[in-house]
Parts: C-alpha cells; structure tokens; sequence
C-alpha cells in the first residue's frame, strides 16, 4: 500500500533520513520505534509532504506521492495524527471535525460528524468545549475521530500514548486496533516499544535516520542484540 | 462643526486600525513583519488623487479599485518573492530585508508616478490633500463618518469570514498550526496567499481615505508604518481584535498627544510626533510584552480586588 524507496529527506540543509526503504501492506499495523531522534516522526512527515525530500521516492497506492503539497496526500486518503498539536487547541470540538471534513461537501461533513460520533461517542460531552482544554486523553480521542472523518485508508500515529495516563493509553490503543480491524493500514510510531510491537503485525526500528530492522514485530521482540540494545527490552 | 483636532484624531486613529489589521493578519499567518506594508496604503492614497484629479471620479467610488490593486501587489510579493524564498529555506530576518527591499521597489514607483502625474496632468502630486474632493455629510466631512464606518465594516466582516465561513475557520487553523491544517486537507499555501491580498487590500482601502483629510506624500505609507508597528505591538500581534484597539490607542494617543504637548510647549513639538509611537513600543516591551490582549484582565482585576 505504502512504498517507500530510497528515501533521503530532512530540513533545509540538515538531512535526518539516510536511503530508507520501506514497505506496508494493505491491513497491517506496523509499529516504527526507535531512539529519540533516530528520525521516526520525520519518516512519516515526509510522508505528508512536511519535510525536505532530497531524492528517493514515496509511492501510495502505486501512485507517486513524493513532492505532493500535504493538502493533497491527505485527499489521497492518508490521516495524520502529529506527535503534538494533533487538535486545533483555539477551535472548538466541533469546528476541528469540521475542519477534518474539509476535503467534503458541506452534507457529506455533516453525515460524517454524525456518524462519527456513533463511533466516537464519549466525543459529543465536550462538542462545544475550546480543544485547548481538554485532557490529553480526550484530545487524543477527538484527533482520531478527526482522522475518521475522511474515512482513510491509512492512519500515521506519531506517539499517540506517550503523554497519556495508563488507562487513557489503552483506550487509545484499543481503539487503533478496532480501526485497523476495520481494514485500515495503520502505521503507529511508539516509545514503550514492547506494548507497541506486542499489537504489531510488522515493525520497522530505526537508528540515527536509518533502517536497522524491519520484518515480523514478533522476530524483533525476540531479537536477542536489537531488543535490548535499542528498546529496552530485556531477553529472556 | 466638529473641532478639527477631534476629526484629526478620528480619521488618523480608525484609518490606522484598518492598516493595523492586516499587517497583524500577515504578521500571525506568516510571521512576517512586512515593512513594504506602509507603501501599499500610499499606492491607494495615489490612487484617490488619480481619481479625483484625472478621472474626475467620486474617491469613493474608486475605493474597490484602491483594495484591488494593493491586494494584488501584496500577493505578487508574497507569492512570487517571499514564497519562494522561504521555500528555498531563507529565514525569518532575511525575508524581512527583503520586505524592506521591495519597499525601495514600490517607492521608486510611487515616486516616479507622482512625477508623471506632475509633469503630465500638472498636478500637484508630490504633496497632496483632496479634502476638497470630499463629500458632505450633515455638514461634516464624508471622512469622518466613512472612515469610522469603515473600520467598524471590516472588523464586523472579518470576524464573521473568521468564524462563520468554512476557509475563514481554515484560515484560523492555519494560524495556530500550519502542518496539522495541511493534514486536515487546507491548501495552507492558498491561505497564506489571500491573507497577503486581505491584508494589502486593507492597506489600499485605509490609504485611499487618507488623503481625504491628511497630508499626502510618496512616503507617507513608511512614516505611519511606525504608528502600524506600535499600534500592532500593542494589540499584542496575535489577535485581529487587539490590532483594531491598538490602532485606535495609537492612533488617538499620537494625534492628541501631540496637540496636547503643543499646547504646552509651543508648535515645536508637533515634528516629534513620530516620538510617541516610539515610545508607546517601549513602554509596551517593559510593561506588558504581550500587548494589551495578552493580559490577563480577569486576574488583575481579582488581585487588585483582593488588594482592597
Ligand atoms: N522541524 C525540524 N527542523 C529541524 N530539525 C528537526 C525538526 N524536527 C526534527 N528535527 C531533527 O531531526 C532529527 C530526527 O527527529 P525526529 O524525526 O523527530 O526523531 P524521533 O521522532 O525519532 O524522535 C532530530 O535530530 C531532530 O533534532
Ligand atoms: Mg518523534
């Protein structure tokens, strides 16, 4: 679904990622994790158009996504949930799914803020509420239903647990998964690398802009050198 | 008959509102401090006397023609210089010298026009003044009344643009995070476009009226810019609302002042009127460096409340 080759991307002059080669397929969770600064969030930026793409390409659907405005990815069907400021914090509720709905005609958002209510129900409290003053947890709810509004093929998640208390976070990350149950791709970026790679199909660990690993989540659980080298994990 | 120094300090203060709006409006969504910004106002003080002195036109008819062609130039600027420079990564302070660059651009030709309309139409056009051109309104000059009116328009219809349509709410949004409205599927780069046309055409409207009451020169735009920037400052240069009350403080606090001060020490004083924005910046800097929007009204009150 996602094919990204020979990626060399950055900001201005300073280059983050070195000749990424990456592959996600239709349905699949793939966990990226990965030391602070080791370049996770700039690969799915580049992504949605909000890096320096140097050369290499980013192929969505068989279709060249690399030099694209962001505006346009998203019409492609990509959502994207950055790591902070993922809601309109001066907006309120219901004018960030408003604006999620931007890409729609003014019916299509309405039926769309409906429906996705039913699946977002604890969103309508705080319809009206400025998102400035919600709880991490209830941000993070209401930029997924954000996400869903233009019903996407595939969501990028940029640490949507990391700020969040324990039972917020496995709200969060139960609902990923109802999503991905629902066929969507999801690419979810972690730091607590073991839970993340534990509701993983596939993972990818990065290291200062580099692919080091990528293949089964399970293999690098279980990886006797990576694991413990870079996540933390302790072997058995 | 309304005191002169009453119509003065009315006319100056709401024209300089409207020119401090769009100059916050380019401030927040770029964060660009634009100093061409004062010579798109003289273009549509130019733009008065042309209608009036060559086409024999009402200035008030032309006033769209005014925001049109600021606007216009005010994009050009942006989309064909500052766009792609700071695409090519120039930063925030070199896109200010270039702001300040294409200011030398357009007063070559707003000089060059004045001369023109000098030796063509023999006009006096290097110094002007169309009160005469004006209309009456009850007996008191059409500006007086316009240009309040005006000012009140624009905040009423921008406030609306801002939170009832579809792109104002966009345009909100890009303002406070720009790579998560592009996420959203907004054109951020559309925005960024028409709030530069927005903000010149403010600037064309604003400079159109002035000439209806004050004094008009090539570089009249630059000399009130530093009224625009203490004026902007002090509204705290992240709220549109703020930008119309500091337009109005400045502008009332200079125009006033400045009568005041030479009622005291003679008419010496009046070409140090430029001295009071100046110092409406420093006093703002020290006491409260987030403007008169940033303070939290509610809090003081409280505590001082809490004082008594
Ligand atoms: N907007 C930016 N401008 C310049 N450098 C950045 C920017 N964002 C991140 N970086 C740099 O890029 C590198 C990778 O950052 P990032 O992709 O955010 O890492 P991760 O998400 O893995 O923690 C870091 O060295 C960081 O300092
Ligand atoms: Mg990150």
């Amino acid at each position: 679904m996602l094919k990204i080759s020979g990626l060399n991307a950055g900001y201005g002059k300073f280059q983050v990622l070195f000749d990424v080669d990456v592959e996600v397929k239709k349905g699949k969770i793939v966990t990226i994790v990965g030391p602070n600064g080791s370049g996770k969030s700039t690969l799915i930026k580049s992504v949605m158009g909000l890096t320096k793409v140097y050369s290499g390409k980013i192929l969505f659907k068989d279709e060249d996504i690399t030099h694209l405005p962001t505006h346009l990815v998203t019409k492609r069907g990509i959502s994207y949930l950055p790591q902070t400021g993922n809601v309109f914090g001066n907006l309120t509720v219901e004018e960030n799914l408003m604006l999620a709905g931007y890409t729609l005609s003014k019916e299509e958002t309405k039926k769309r803020i409906e429906e996705t209510l039913e699946e977002f129900p604890l969103v309508k409290k705080y319809l009206r509420k400025k998102c400035g003053f919600l709880s991490g947890g209830e941000r993070q709810m209401v930029a997924m239903a954000m996400a869903m509004m233009r019903k996407p093929e595939m969501i990028l998640f940029d640490e949507p647990v990391a700020s969040l208390s324990p039972k917020a976070a496995a709200e969060v990350l139960k609902k990923i998964m109802e999503l991905n149950e629902k066929g969507i791709t999801v690419i979810l970026i972690e730091q607590a690398a073991k839970k993340a790679l534990q509701l993983a199909d596939d993972a990818i660990l990065m290291t200062s802009g580099k692919v080091a690993y990528k293949g089964s989540a399970k293999n690098l659980l279980a990886h006797p050198e990576l694991g413990k080298v870079y996540l933390g994990i302790k072997g058995k | 008959m309304v005191e002169p120094i009453v119509i003065d300090g009315i006319v100056y203060a709401t024209l300089l509102a409207c020119m401090t709006i769009g100059f916050t409006l380019i401030l927040m969504s770029t964060k660009i401090w634009n100093f061409a910004y004062g010579s798109l106002a003289t273009a549509g003080a130019y733009i008065s006397l042309t209608a009036a002195e060559v086409w024999k036109l009402s200035i008030y008819s032309q006033l769209l023609t005014a925001f049109v062609l600021s606007g216009i130039v005010s994009f050009v600027l942006y989309r064909f210089l500052v766009r792609p420079l700071s695409q090519r990564g120039i930063s925030l302070d070199g896109l200010f010298v270039l702001t300040f660059a294409f200011n030398f651009v357009l007063l070559g030709f707003l000089n060059i026009y004045a001369d023109y309309l000098t030796n063509v139409f023999k006009l006096r056009a290097r110094l002007f003044f169309l009160r005469g051109a004006d209309i009456q309104i009850f007996g008191t000059p059409g500006v007086v009344i316009i240009s309040p009116l005006l000012a009140v328009s624009i905040i009423v219809v921008l406030h609306l643009f801002l939170t009832r349509t579809k792109f104002g709410t966009a345009m909100r949004a890009t303002i406070e995070n720009p790579p998560l409205a592009g996420s959203v599927g907004v054109n951020v780069n559309l925005v960024y476009s028409v709030s530069w046309f927005l903000a010149g055409g403010l600037a064309g409207l604003a400079g159109a009226l002035l000439p209806l009451w004050i004094l008009c020169y090539p570089n009249i735009g630059d000399v009130i810019m530093l009224s625009v920037f203490a004026a902007s400052i002090l509204g705290g240069i992240h709220s549109i609302y703020g930008a119309v009350i500091g337009g109005i403080i400045a502008g009332l606090a200079e125009v006033w002042g400045t009568s005041a001060l030479s009622g005291v020490f003679g008419s010496g004083v009046i070409q140090y009127r430029p001295l009071i924005p100046l110092i409406i910046v420093v006093v703002i800097f020290l006491t409260a460096p987030e403007g008169i929007t940033g303070i939290e009204w509610r809090g003081k009150l409280t505590k001082r409340m809490r004082k008594v």
